[in-house]
Parts: C-alpha cells; structure tokens; sequence
C-alpha cells in the first residue's frame, strides 16, 4: 500500500487578479497554499508527494526552487515526484535541470516518458515533463507500465488539444492502476477512484470557480481510498440574477449585498446578470463593482423586445427595414449586439 | 374617423360629463382651467389607452396626473365613434388594478377586442407617437425661431427617412455615435494601463538585457584570465579594472530600476569616488615597496584583497538582485532598501579593504628581514591557490547571475507576448464598438435608400400646405442632403434665419398637415389643435381656417379666446361649438 498526497498547478508566482486590492494577497496566499500542502505531508507522513505540472507559473528562479527545495526537505520521508508542465517547460537552460535537489525529489527530466521504480513500496511511478510550451501528440497512449506486478501510477498533465490529450480510460487500459493528473484547473475524478484530475491547488485566476485544493489517499494493487481537502484562501463563484424588465437597480445592489453577506468571506464573485430588460432602463452597477470581493459584474441582457412584433408595429418604416436587414445578416454575436444598438437607438433609448 | 361623443366617468377634473362632437370643425371654447387639456388628453387615452409607466417615463405620466385620488376605480369614461360609415361603441377603464377595456359595433352588438387590436386596425395602423407627431398638434412652444427651424428640418429629415412619425434618425445616429465615444474612451483606459506595463516591462528588459550582456562578456574576460592564470599582473589587472567597471555600473542600474531620485544619486556617487580614493591609496603604497620579494608578496596582497573585495561586492549586489526579481512594481522599496544595503556593502568593504592593506604592510615589513625567504614562498603558493579557488567560484557566481537574469528575461518577454493578447474585456469593448459602428452605418444607409423614395412625395406634399397655408407666399420647402430646411418664394430661395417666427410657426402647421396625411394612408384621424394658433395674427390664422375647413378632416380645436370663432363666422365657414365652464 502506498499513501500519497497529489496536488497539481501550483502556479507559484502568478498574481491574480491584477488591479484588484486582494491581488498581492492572493499572491501570497498560492505561497502559503504549498507551504500548507508540505505541512500536512509533514503531519501525515504520506510516501509520496505527486506534483504534476506547472508548480510555477513562469520559468522558475534559482531563489524561487530554493524557497520549493527547502520545504521538500522538511519532509525527507516523503519522496516527491514531479512533472514539468507547460508553464514552466523545461528549457535547456532550466534551473530545474541543474539544482542541487534534496534527496527526497524526483524530477522527470527526460525528453521521454521514464519510470521511477521503488520495490520497497512495489510501485513505480511514470511521467514525462514538457519540454515545449505546447505538446499535441498523444504521448500517454503508447505508455504501457513494465511490470505489471508494480503499483502503476501515471503523473500526466495536458488533456486539451495543444497539451497532451489524453482519455483516462485508455491509459487504464493499458495497465495502469492510477492516474494522478494536471493541467485542467477544475479538479474531480476523471475516473472514479482510478483517475483525478487535481485541479490547480488555489484559483489561478476569476474563471477557475469552485472549490480547490489537495487530493490525499491509499493506493493498492486493488484499489484507491482517495479524498479531496478543500484549502480556502479564494474560491471564485459565478451568480447570476434573472432579470425581468421590471428589476430595479435596488433590487441589484441589494442581490449582491445579501450574497456577500451570505456567503463565506473566502469566496469572490463574479456576477453576471441574465434575462431580459426594459429597453429603456440603463443599469449603473459601480455601487456592486465597489464592494469588497466583487471582481466583476457583467450584463448579458437582451432589451426585452419582440422584433417580429416590432417590425409590425412599425411596418414601411425603417425601424422595419433595420430589422429585417439584421436579420438576413450571418447571425454573430455582434451583429445581434448591432441589432439592439441600433433598434433601442432608432426608438430613442439610451445606449 | 369621427368622433361622435365623449363620455366621461371620472377623468382629472371632469366627472359625468357626456360631450358631443360634429363632423367638421368642432371649436371647444372655455377659460383657463376649464379642463379643455383634460378633455383633449382624454380623447388620446380613449384612443391609445393610459399606462402607468415606469422609471424615467414617470415624469410625463398622464395616468397619474388624471387619476383620480379619491375614486381610482372610477377612473374610466367611453367613447362614440364612426369608421366608414359604421358606429362604434369604445369603452375603458383606465384604473390599473382593473384595466378594462369594451368596444363594440354598435349597430350589430359585435363585441370586438382591444387586446387582439381590432382598435388598432380602426386607427388603421396609427400609433400613440405618430399620431403626437402629427395630427395632435400643440402649440410650438417656446422654442425660438432659429431652433424652430432646426426642429422643422429634422423633423422632415427623420420622416423621409425614418419613414415614420415616430422613427427619429438624426437622434439615432447622435445616440450612436455617443455609444461609440464612450466605448472608445473604455477601451482607451484599457489599453494605456495595459501600455503603461508593457513600458515597464519594456524597461525591465532594457536594464536585464544590458545586464546580460555585460556579465557575459566579464565571464569571457573572466575564462581568458583564468587560463593564463600565471600572468598574476594581467589578473589584478583585469580585477582592478573590473571590480571598479562593475562597481559603478552596477550602480547605475540599481539606480535607474528605482525612481532617480536625487539624493540616490549623490549617494551613489559619494560611493563610487570612495571607491576610487582607496584605489589611489592602494597604488601609492605598493610603488613604495623597494624589494623584489616584497613587492611580489605585496603583489599577492593586493590581489587577494581585490578578490576579497569583489566576493564581498558581488555577494552585496547578489544578495539584492533577487529583491528585484519579482518585477518593477515592486521596486519602490526595494530599491531604496537595496541601495542602502548596497552602499553599506561598499563601505564595509571599503573598511575591510583598508585593514587588509594596513595587515599586508605590516606583512611586507616582516618579510624584509632575511632567512624568512623560504617561508614566504610558501605562503605564496599557499595564497596563489587560495586566489584560484577564489576566481573559480567568482566564475561560477557569475555564471549563476548570469542565468538567473537570463531566465527573468525570458519571463518578461513571455510576458510582453501574452500582453499583446486582447484581455476579455477589452475583446468585449472591441466588439461592442464594431456593433454600435455596423448599427450607425446601416441605418445611415437605409435612411438615404428612405429619403430617396420618400423625398419627392413629402417634398411635394410638404410644400402643397406650406403653400396653402401661407396664403400661396411660399411656394415649397425642402430638406437639403444635408439636413437643412431650403425654402423658396417666387423662386427664389430664403435662409431659414430670414423667416420670421409666424412664418415657421404655419410652416410646423403645414409639415404636420403633410406628414400626417402621408402616414395616415389607411384612416383619416381628427385633427387636435390644442392652443395652435395663439401666436398667429388675425389675417394669417383666418388664411389658416380656411386652408383647414378644406381638409375634411374633423378638426377640434380647443382655444380660450373668441377669435377662432370670429373669425370662422366672419369667413362663413360652419362650425361646432362646445363650451367649458369651470
């Protein structure tokens, strides 16, 4: 049996949500995130720790793999394996390739899938780092473990056209036991208890939504216990509110003040306002784009017209004509946005 | 259409009153307050209905304004009417929490509905706003002359080619244009705070890259010297040289990361010529020295202290490099902390230095004495191999700094890549913006294709009743490409500033007259003069009757004065009267 923690885009060294007051913080907090995921390998002694892919948002400083290598060696019992990923792709001139690592890391560095064996523990763990920023062949689908007595466990990272695709399944197929993955910033089984996808350890930026974190479990030939825990610095949420053409702006702003009260102060908003509203009624929403832990609030509302009834209405005119010239246009999102300028202008409404 | 009688619950001030109206000119007559503005809008609700509007509507509500306070749910009234020849009976309830509406032929008892726009097809098509922008007629005003001109002209401008009373086309397209100002100016935003660190980012790289390059070629001149190691002189030399070169460039840098701030500057300076004094020190003490030996030993001296010193620098320099490493942004403190630190550095160093020579000159005395010759050439093989290990790790410290810059470079310009890449909302500005510029070009396109149909007919109907209603003084207007009214008399053309405000007060009769006959195609509505004439003299409002009387239409004409209905019997043209009492 095998007891591993797994975490997977790190992103250490970017700052999200740049302009924002809780930017600087929120670049601390993905410090202190994978201070926190050492500290549990430190209380929790697993064997492994897998890291698979983009620990750094950008190619890494010495100084920065100093601040990584000293908490690796906190926990010298634990062995830490370690996939390159895209963002921080292994150049020749890589400080990953040359550091001094502690004796507890592992890193592949090989241009080529290889395996680290480890029979006391009977498992052997596969992985390729990346050596460009983008990688589109199907690496994973030719991998197939050596011996099939191991505990095989893939670190993978990619799963999108430009990195890496790859299907669970067909890596289990080919003898694997476990697939630990990353790249995919929304984490959950790719498999259930055979193949997950980490999810990045902290929100790297507004449109990573939901809960994030750390996956930990026990691994045998037989089977996985694996569990996710949460680590809540941010976690960004997507609301939206249904707006019909008679919501006021109160009604907005009040919305938004009861979910801020509402809601846990980890969590950030994004917010978005849907449905249909009165042409003639223009939103101001500084009020909600000034309270705390608001990133954004955009409007993705239809003036509540019905052009067929329009046209009718205003047949032989060229509210009419506008409309059906529109209409006969390749229907993209900005010749529907022209559509509703142009009606709510040609009808005297304010833009 | 006629409007035969109007029956009137309760509506603003007027309760249970029934009025009946006659084909022809009807003239409702009565003081001030009399509620001849209430029985007029009562005719438009019955009409058109009475919403209670919302938001920015409210101000000009009429629902509430006729609502009446202490028996809302007798807020209704009827109305008799004839369509070609068929009589119909129209009933409302305005009251909002129980609208209602009742219409009727009234000679076979056929229940029509409102709601399905069986009224709307009486009206023939014509709507609240056409019917405001044409046959219901206000007084103009206070608008002065000259902006009664400009009214007239884009009034006729959006008729021809809104092709509607309703739709107002120089309007639309100001609105657009304003949306595409206030677009651009977002998108403005964006992109100077995305160029302000692109600059930043642009400046980083200038310093890294100059940083770059001079470490590369120290670290060439640095390999050469390490292979002709033997030379000792051309290696203090070189050190001397570079120790000072590095010194004071890496200064420079320091410097120019963070704001050049004066007092930095002097400090920086203050430093740099520290530096250089102790070299002159340094040089006179060693040409001071007589013996061979000695000189050779104070030679190794010199250039162990030097080697000394740099460590010492460069570890300065090193140790604060790093606090610059996560970006420029950062730098303000930074930097004021790494000079400090970096000028406290060199004093240190300068200290040290100046012990080291006091020690080393002490040295030179003892190795004057004879007999300790064989002990001294040890010591400075000793110290040879001691300064070899030395440049070997300055080489590789310089190695490392080397390729650290080299990677904060790639970063950056990683960076500046991605920066060139529209952000999602700058993405949403631009689309946004080719939207309200597509909407403005079609709309201008299609107002030309309607003014080109539609301009002959208006021009010529426009200039029918301007004509008529002038008593023949002006024979057409027009609108010209660009938008400005073109009037002519005996052929001869008039700027519009040149016509006096009588004249373009019958001109807003006549384009009203025009229009709406050319909207009203289906059904001929009744003409609503509310107040019309009270600017008009005797002789053009009698000129102005007649050219009425002719039309055929109903006409009611709500006036407090008698001079309508004097003037009407003087001309002998039949009329209807309606009196108002308060």
């Amino acid at each position: 049996m095998v007891k591993f923690i797994h975490i997977a885009d790190v992103h250490l060294g970017v700052t999200p949500d740049t302009g924002k007051p809780w930017s600087k913080r929120r670049q601390r907090e993905i410090w202190d995130s994978f201070a926190e995921v050492i500290a549990a390998a430190k209380s929790e002694s697993p064997d492994f720790l897998f890291i698979t892919g983009d620990l750094f948002h950008a190619q890494p400083l010495k100084k920065e793999l100093g601040e990584v290598d000293a908490l690796f060696r906190e926990i010298p019992d634990t062995k830490v394996l370690l996939v390159v990923g895209n963002h921080d792709y292994l150049r020749p001139k890589s400080y990953y390739l040359t550091y001094p690592w502690a004796d507890n890391v592992y890193i592949f560095k090989r241009e080529e899938a290889e395996c680290f064996d480890f029979p006391e523990k009977n498992a052997a763990v596969y992985g390729v780092s990346y050596w460009r920023r983008e990688i589109r062949e199907r690496l994973y689908d030719g991998l197939h473990p050596a011996d099939n007595g191991r505990i095989n466990i893939l670190l993978a990272h990619g799963g999108d056209d430009g990195h890496i695709p790859f299907s669970a399944q067909r890596i289990l197929q080919n003898g694997f036991d476990y697939v630990a993955a990353g790249h995919i910033h929304r984490g959950g089984w790719l498999a259930e208890g055979r193949a997950v996808m980490a999810g990045s350890l902290q929100p790297v930026d507004c449109n990573d939504v939901g809960p994030h974190g750390y996956w930990m479990g026990t691994l045998t030939k037989a089977g996985a216990q694996v569990h996710f825990y949460p680590i809540r610095h941010c976690e960004y949420c997507h609301e939206a509110y249904e707006v019909h053409p008679k919501t006021t702006e109160r009604e907005l702003v009040e919305w938004a003040g009861e979910l801020l009260e509402k809601r846990p102060e980890y969590q950030y908003f994004r917010l978005f306002l849907k449905g249909r509203k009165d042409p003639d009624i223009v939103y101001d929403l500084s009020a909600i784009e000034e309270m705390e832990r608001i990133v954004d609030v955009t409007e993705q509302l239809v003036p509540d017209y019905d052009y067929e009834k329009l046209s009718e209405e205003y047949a032989g005119s060229l509210l009419e004509a506008y409309i059906g010239r529109m209409g006969r246009k390749p229907q993209d999102v900005r010749t529907k946005k022209a559509l509703e300028y142009g009606v709510n202008a040609l009808l005297g409404h304010k833009l | 259409m006629q409007i035969r009688e109007a029956d009137i619950y309760h509506f603003g001030k007027l309760q249970e009153k029934k009025i009946r109206f006659a084909p022809g000119i009807n003239v409702v007559y009565g003081a001030n307050e009399a509620g001849k503005t209430t029985l007029h809008a009562f005719i438009t609700a019955m009409l058109f209905g009475l919403e209670k509007n919302r938001g920015r509507a409210k101000s000009t509500d009429g629902y509430l304004r006729y609502e009446p306070w202490h028996a809302p749910a007798y807020y209704s009234g009827a109305l008799r009417f004839a369509v070609d020849g068929r009589y119909f009976y129209l009933e409302r309830s305005f009251y909002h929490r129980e609208k209602r509406e009742i219409l009727r032929n009234e000679e076979d008892g056929e229940e029509l509905s409102v709601a399905y726009g069986d009224l709307a097809v009486l009206l023939g098509g014509i709507d609240k706003e056409t019917y405001g922008n044409t046959y219901d007629i206000p007084q103009s005003g206070a608008a002065t002359g000259q902006e009664l001109g400009k009214l007239l002209a884009e009034y006729l401008t959006d008729v021809s080619e809104g092709g509607s009373a309703s739709i107002h086309v120089t309007q639309a397209l100001e609105l657009l244009e304003r949306k595409r100002k206030e677009l651009n100016a977002d998108l403005k935003t964006i992109q100077e705070e995305k160029k302000r660190e692109e600059q930043a980012l642009a400046t980083e790289r200038e310093l890294l890259e100059q940083d770059c390059l001079r470490l590369r070629s120290e670290l060439a001149a640095e390999t050469e010297l390490a292979r002709g190691e033997d030379s000792g002189q051309q290696l203090a030399q070189a050190e001397l040289a570079r120790g000072e070169d590095s010194g004071q460039q890496s200064e420079q840098t320091e410097l120019a990361r963070g704001q050049d701030s004066g007092q930095q500057l002097a400090q920086a300076s203050e430093a740099r010529e520290s530096v250089g004094h102790s070299r002159k020190e340094r040089k006179s003490g060693a040409s001071d020295e007589t013996y061979r030996v000695t000189r050779m030993a104070a030679y190794w001296g010199i250039v162990l202290l030097l080697a000394a010193m740099l460590v010492i620098g460069l570890l300065y320099g090193q140790a604060l490099l790093p606090a610059f490493g996560f970006g420029i942004a950062e730098a303000g403190l930074g930097v004021a902390a790494g000079v400090l630190l970096f000028l406290a550095g060199r004093r240190r160093g300068r200290d040290e230095r100046q012990e080291a020579a006091k020690k080393q000159s002490e040295e030179a005395e003892r190795t004057e004495r004879p007999g300790e010759e064989a002990q001294s050439a040890e010591k400075q093989r000793e110290e040879a191999e001691n300064a070899r290990k030395q440049s070997e790790r300055l080489l590789l410290r310089m190695q490392d700094s080397l390729a650290e810059k080299e990677t904060r470079l790639y970063n950056i310009t990683e960076r500046l890549e991605a920066l060139k890449i529209p952000g999602e909302r700058e993405r949403e500005l631009l689309m946004e913006l080719e939207a309200a510029s597509m909407a403005k070009e079609e709309i201008k396109a299609l107002a030309q294709e309607f003014g080109e149909e539609q301009k002959d007919a208006l021009n010529s109907e426009v200039s029918r009743y301007v004509s008529a209603v002038t008593g023949g003084r002006y024979d057409s207007v027009r609108i010209d490409e660009n938008g400005g009214l073109r009037v002519l008399t005996e052929g001869k053309e008039v700027p519009p500033e040149a016509l006096s405000r009588g004249t373009l007060e019958q001109f807003y009769l006549a384009f009203r007259i025009a229009v709406g006959n050319i909207v009203m195609k289906e059904e001929t509505m009744p003409l609503l003069l509310d107040e019309t004439f009270s600017m008009y003299d005797d002789e053009r409002l009698a000129q102005t009757l007649r050219m009425i009387s002719g039309l055929g239409n109903q006409v009611i004409l709500f006036t407090c004065q008698r001079r309508e209905m004097d003037l009407l019997e003087e001309a002998g043209i039949p009329y209807h009267r309606i009196e108002m009492e308060v």
